[in-house]
């Protein structure tokens, strides 16, 4: 599947194929694209602790506390808490001498071993008391999960983001002080229809984008829609004529209200 | 300082780590440090410092700041010194992309104005 078909194809899944196993090497999938991701400066803080959710435990479910989240959170077969861990901040200069020596970060954008031990003792000096991620480094993480996302809808799994207690997790997970849980993933193979429904609603393009400045809608060109609509990026919107019935059958199959 | 001897210049401890950084990221060359060298003899006379005074002058090792005054001033020299340099402009900003170079191995990016031959 082409990256965008992927975009495209993507839904937040609520009701998963409990029944089915999540193979392991789809979710190593998933963990390597996250590694591979943006990281401002190399950082990467990024962590995560997959769960074996096959037979979920009342703990966990309890910590899952965003809006019927524990509903889906019991069905998923896997959980995968991501989060940060702010003491690598201590070896920053050494990330960013790596990046030196790759040839990422170089001399003609100011980059040397010197510049990067004082910039990072500055960064890391004025960081030592804020044990939260700061915007690089929550945007950085966010990122990267987006990019594991996207690898667990080209291999044919489905996943929702959910709200979590952050305290709680820590302890279930054994987690470092350091360590700052930002998010809980649900992951496995959905039990509802792969467009689930068709595609979500969005606000429309000219009210989010610009050009030059704020006001001034960014051109939203129909060819390039068409074109995007070829390559199944933008799909049929949600939500289909049968997408009703299908949430009756799948409330039947799980039990659940309507 | 009318002039600058270019055998001086190789005990100062700040051109030591440009030289290092510079051998270490391009490799070594003898013929390319004695340009380097003259290059940076040049702009200590330009500027009546010496390498490692010029870096003190910006940066505050101990406190852990940088001198605004003094980045703005070495900034607006090396541009200087680019435009009295002989030669066309790539040789010019060649000549000034040497200082940088000096500073920026030494933890100190000036920035670099847009090459005069780009539209």
């Amino acid at each position: 599947m082409e990256l965008k078909e992927v975009i495209g194809i993507r839904r937040s899944i609520r009701y998963y194929a409990s029944w089915r196993p999540v193979e392991m090497s789809k979710l190593q999938k998933m963990l390597e694209a996250a590694r591979l991701g943006s990281f401002a400066g190399n950082m990467g803080l990024l962590r995560a602790v997959v769960i074996d959710n096959t037979n979920p435990s009342p703990e966990v479910i309890e910590a899952v506390t965003g809006p019927g989240s524990a509903v889906h959170a019991r069905m998923a077969p896997v959980l995968i808490v991501w989060y940060v861990d702010v003491a690598d901040r201590q070896d920053w200069a050494d990330r960013l001498k790596e990046l030196i020596d790759a040839g990422a970060l170089n001399p003609s954008h100011g980059w040397s071993y010197t510049f990067a031990e004082n910039f990072a003792s500055f960064v890391v000096g004025a960081l030592k008391d804020v044990a939260l991620p700061y915007d690089m480094e929550a945007m950085d993480a966010g990122q990267a999960i987006a990019q594991a996302t996207l690898v667990a809808y080209e291999e044919g799994l489905g996943t929702c983001l959910n709200n979590l207690d952050r305290e709680k997790f820590k302890k279930i997970l054994k987690l470092p002080e350091t360590a700052t849980p930002l998010v809980i993933q649900t992951v496995g193979y959905p039990a509802e229809s792969r467009d689930a429904g068709g595609q979500r609603p969005r606000r429309p393009f000219e009210r989010l984008f610009f050009l030059n400045e704020f006001g001034n809608p960014f051109p939203r060109d129909p060819a390039v829609v068409e074109e995007l609509k070829g390559e199944k990026m933008i799909q049929e919107p949600a939500p289909a004529p049968w997408r009703k019935k299908e949430i009756s059958a799948l409330a039947h199959l799980f039990g659940l209200p309507e | 300082m009318s002039e600058v001897d270019i055998e001086s210049l190789r005990g100062s401890r700040r051109v030591g780590i440009w030289l290092e950084e510079a051998h270490r990221q391009q490799g070594s060359s003898p013929e390319e440090d004695e340009r380097r060298l003259a290059v940076l003899a040049r702009f200590c006379a330009f500027v009546d410092r010496t390498p490692d005074e010029m870096i003190d002058d910006v940066l505050d090792f101990d406190a852990g700041k940088m001198r605004l005054k003094g980045r703005r001033f070495y900034a607006e020299k090396i541009e200087a010194f680019e435009r009295a340099q002989e030669g066309d402009a790539f040789a010019q900003r060649a000549a000034a992309n040497l200082v940088r170079s000096f500073f920026i191995h030494n933890g100190l990016f000036l920035g670099t104005p847009k090459a005069p031959w780009l539209p």
